[in-house]
C-alpha cells in the first residue's frame, strides 16, 4: 500500500544527546506527536537529511524527544550531520527512507574517502 | 569500587555474588562489559606485540613537524601529567574534549571567576537547584539521586519536597523536566541567550520575556543555591560566556548562587586542573608558542590541517567529532591509546591496547565538582595507561 | 492505564450471587484487584458457557496482576535505567537508613526495600513498604519520582 508519508517530507529539530550508553545503534527518537502527525511509525526507517548528507535511521518514540522533531544519540550518525555553529541541535528533513538503516561502516567508509 | 563511567565518579558501587550493586545502567554496562570489544596492538593495521606499537608510536610523534596530544579525559591524573610532558617535549599542541565541551566553564571555576561548591556542599545546602541545558537523567543518571535534589543533607534535612526548589530549563521536556512538580518549575527556552538577559532584569525587578522572578524570589530565601551548566547551556549562549558569569556575579550581590558544570567524561576535569596547574590554560595549548588559543583547539587544527601527527588518548573523535572536522583526520598520522577498539583505533596507524582506569588501573581522577577521588580497581594490570605514556615518552 | 475494580465488575456477570462469599459483584472485583480473592472463586463464570467471552477478558485484564508483587508493584526493567531516584525517596529507606540510602548513597541496610543490581531495580523486602499488611497506606513517592514510568502500581 502507498502511504502518503512515503512522498513527503517534513522539518524537524533535531536534538543530539546522551541516549544510552550505546553508540552503535543507527536509531532516532521522535516525538510521539511529531511522528503522527508526519505518518511515520515505531520501526520505519527514515532519512535524517542535512544539506547534503543523509543517514537511515531506525525510528523508535519518546515523549521526551522536542515537539517538533527528535533525539538522535551521541554517535557517529550524529555527528556526521552535526557542525559545531549546530552541534547540540539542528534543523533537517526527514523523510521515508528507500532502504535500510544506516551503518556505522558506511559512515566510516565516508569519513575515511574524504582525504 | 570507584565507576569511572561518567565525572559522578560514584564511590558506592559494590560487588556482590557476581552481582554489581548500586551503579546506574550505564555504570554497570561499563563494568560489566570491560572486557568486550578491546582494542588490538597494532601498526598498519597488522598485530604486534606491546613493545613494537609503542616503538611505532615514538618513531611517528619523533619525526612529526606538528603533532599533537588528544584526548585524555578518561584517563588518570598520573597518565594526564606524563602526557603532558610528551607534549612538552615534541614542542606540540595539547587538547582535550573540553575545547568542545564545558572547559569555558571549568576555566571560569579555576580562574576563580564565578563562585563554584562541591556535591557534597550542594547535597547539604543547595535549595534552589537550577539544570540549565542538561538532562542528568540519561548523561549523569544519579546525579540527583545521589548528590542534588533527593538526598537528604545536613542543613537540608526534610526532603526534597520540603527543602528544595527545582528549576529544570531545557529546549524540551526532558526526563528530569517532568520530575519538575511541586516546589519546582520548568522553563522550555529557546533561546538562552534571552534567557540570560530575563534573569539579569528580573534582578532589578523588571519583566521581560521570560517569566524568572519566581525563582529569583525562592533564591532570596536561601543562603545557597547552585546552577548546574550543561552542553545545551554552553552552546544555547553562542558565545555570550560572559554575559551568563555576569548573571551569576549579579545573583552573587543578593543571594549566594553558585554555578557547577555538569557533564562530560570521567576525568575531563581532571585533565583542566592538571594542565591549568602546569601552563596556567585549561586546553588548546601550544607548547611551542607556550599560550592557548582558539586556534590550537583539536578540531580548529584539524580543519587548517595544521597537524600531521595526532597521539589519541582515551577518545573517539572519528564518533565524536562532527564530520566536516572528522575526515581532515585522514590527512593526519594517527595513534590511538585505548582500552577498546573505537572507530578512531580502528583507522588509526599505531593502536595500542590499554588497561581500563578504575576498573584495571588504579590512580586518581577529579570529580566533576574538583574532589579528588582514588580509583579502587578490581584487578590489575601492568600495561596501563602510565606504563605505556611512560614508555613512549622514554623514547622520544 | 492502571487497572480499576469498575473495569473488572463490568466482566463480571453483575448478578450479586453471593457464591464467591462476597455480598457483590463489585466487592468480589475490589477483592480481587487486592489479590484477596481468585478468578476462580467466581463459579458461574467458569460453569456457565455464557461467560466465555468474559472470562477469556478477564484472564487477560488480569495477568499483570500474577506479575505483580504484594503491593500491586510493577517494575518495569526495561524503562529502568537505574537513577536511584526511588530507593533515595523512599520513606521508609529515609527512616531506616538516614546515612545510606536518605543521604543517596546505595542501600547500607541488610533489608532494604529496593536496590539496585546490574543496573536495574530489583525489589528486596516487599514487606517493609508502607504499601503493605493490613495498615498499609497507598504511597506513591517511588512511582512520582520515576521520570520514566518504570515503576507502576496496579490500583494506580
Amino acid at each position: 500500500m502507498l502511504r502518503i508519508a512515503r512522498l513527503l517530507k517534513f522539518e524537524a529539530l533535531i536534538i543530539v544527546a546522551r541516549h544510552s550508553a550505546e553508540q552503535k545503534e543507527a536509531v532516532i527518537y521522535l516525538n510521539p506527536e511529531f511522528a503522527k502527525r508526519s505518518g511515520i511509525k515505531e520501526g520505519d526507517i527514515v532519512s535524517v537529511v542535512k544539506g547534503d548528507r543523509r543517514v537511515n535511521l531506525k525510528v523508535k518514540l519518546l515523549d521526551t524527544a522536542p515537539e517538533d522533531g527528535g533525539i538522535i544519540p551521541n554517535s557517529i550518525f550524529a555527528s556526521y550531520l552535526s557542525d559545531f555553529q549546530n552541534f547540540k541541535s539542528f534543523r533537517a528533513y526527514i523523510e521515508i527512507a528507500e532502504g535500510g538503516e544506516s551503518k556505522v561502516e558506511d559512515i566510516l567508509k565516508i569519513v575515511m574517502d574524504k582525504k | 569500587m570507584i565507576c569511572t563511567a561518567c565525572s559522578c565518579l560514584c564511590d558506592d558501587i559494590e560487588l556482590e555474588d557476581g552481582k554489581i550493586l548500586n551503579a546506574c545502567e550505564r555504570g554497570y554496562k561499563h563494568i560489566s562489559e570491560y572486557r568486550q570489544n578491546r582494542a588490538k596492538n597494532s601498526v598498519n593495521g597488522k598485530e604486534v606485540d606491546l613493545d613494537k606499537a609503542i616503538e611505532a608510536a615514538a618513531e611517528i610523534l619523533k619525526s612529526a613537524s606538528s603533532p599533537v596530544i588528544y584526548g585524555m579525559d578518561t584517563i588518570t591524573v598520573e597518565a594526564q601529567k606524563l602526557a603532558i610532558k610528551i607534549a612538552e617535549k615534541l614542542g606540540g599542541y595539547i587538547d582535550d574534549n573540553s575545547s568542545f565541551c564545558l572547559g569555558e566553564f571549568v576555566e571560569a571555576i579555576l580562574k576563580k571567576e564565578v563562585p563554584s561548591a562541591t556535591l557534597d556542599q550542594v547535597r547539604d545546602y543547595a535549595y534552589v537547584i537550577i539544570y540549565w541545558g542538561t538532562n542528568v537523567y540519561r548523561s549523569l543518571p544519579r546525579h540527583m539521586s545521589k548528590y542534588t535534589y533527593y538526598p537528604r543533607g545536613a542543613k537540608r534535612n526534610r526532603g526534597y519536597d520540603e527543602d528544595r526548589f527545582l528549576v529544570v530549563i531545557d529546549i524540551r521536556k526532558s526526563e528530569i523536566a517532568k520530575l519538575a512538580k511541586k516546589n519546582a518549575k520548568f522553563i522550555k527556552v529557546e533561546n538562552d541567550v534571552e534567557l540570560v538577559e530575563s534573569f539579569l532584569k528580573a534582578v532589578e525587578g523588571k519583566a521581560s520575556k521570560y517569566d524568572v522572578g519566581g525563582v529569583i524570589r525562592e533564591m532570596k530565601r536561601a543562603d545557597f543555591n547552585v546552577v548546574f551548566g550543561g552542553l545545551g547551556l554552553k552552546y544555547g549562549l553562542k558565545g555570550n560566556y560572559g554575559l551568563f558569569f555576569e548573571f551569576i556575579r549579579k545573583m552573587n550581590e543578593i543571594t549566594p548562587l553558585y554555578f557547577l558544570p555538569s557533564g562530560f567524561h570521567s576525568n575531563m576535569r581532571g585533565f583542566n586542573e592538571t594542565l591549568f596547574e602546569i601552563v596556567g590554560a585549561v586546553n588548546k595549548f601550544s607548547f611551542s608558542e607556550k599560550k592557548s588559543d582558539k586556534a590550537f583547539e583539536f578540531s580548529e587544527l584539524l580543519r587548517r590541517n595544521a597537524i600531521d601527527a595526532a597521539l589519541i588518548i582515551g577518545t573517539d573523535p572519528v564518533s565524536s567529532l562532527p564530520y566536516d572536522v572528522s575526515r581532515n583526520l585522514m590527512a593526519v598520522k594517527k595513534i590511538t591509546i585505548d582500552p577498546k577498539n573505537t572507530l578512531t583505533a580502528s583507522i588509526s596507524e599505531v593502536s595500542i591496547r590499554s588497561a581500563l582506569s578504575g576498573i584495571e588501573s588504579g590512580g586518581e581522577m577529579v570529580r566533576s565538582d574538583g574532589v579528588r577521588q582514588k580509583l579502587r580497581p578490581i584487578e590489575k594490570t601492568e600495561y596501563d595507561d602510565v606504563y605505556i605514556l611512560k614508555k613512549i615518552l622514554e623514547g622520544l | 492505564m492502571p487497572l480499576t475494580p469498575m473495569d473488572i465488575y463490568k466482566l463480571l456477570p453483575k448478578t450479586n450471587c453471593k457464591k464467591c462469599g462476597e455480598q457483590t459483584c463489585m466487592s468480589f472485583a475490589f477483592k480481587l484487584l487486592n489479590r484477596e480473592k481468585k478468578l476462580e472463586d467466581c463459579r458461574p463464570l467458569f460453569e456457565e458457557k455464557k461467560y466465555e467471552v468474559q472470562l477469556k477478558k478477564l484472564k487477560e485484564i488480569l495477568k499483570p496482576l500474577e506479575k505483580a508483587t504484594e503491593t500491586g508493584l510493577i517494575v518495569n526493567s526495561d524503562k529502568c535505567n537505574g537513577c536511584g531516584n526511588c530507593i533515595v525517596v523512599c520513606p521508609v529507606h529515609v527512616e531506616k537508613d538516614p546515612q545510606g540510602a536518605g543521604s543517596g548513597r546505595g542501600p547500607t541496610i541488610s533489608d532494604p526495600i529496593y536496590r539496585i543490581e546490574n543496573g536495574k531495580l530489583v525489589i528486596k523486602n516487599m514487606h517493609a513498604c508502607r504499601r503493605y499488611g493490613k495498615s498499609r497506606i497507598l504511597c506513591v513517592v517511588c512511582r512520582e519520582n520515576c521520570p520514566t514510568d518504570a515503576i507502576s502500581f496496579l490500583e494506580g
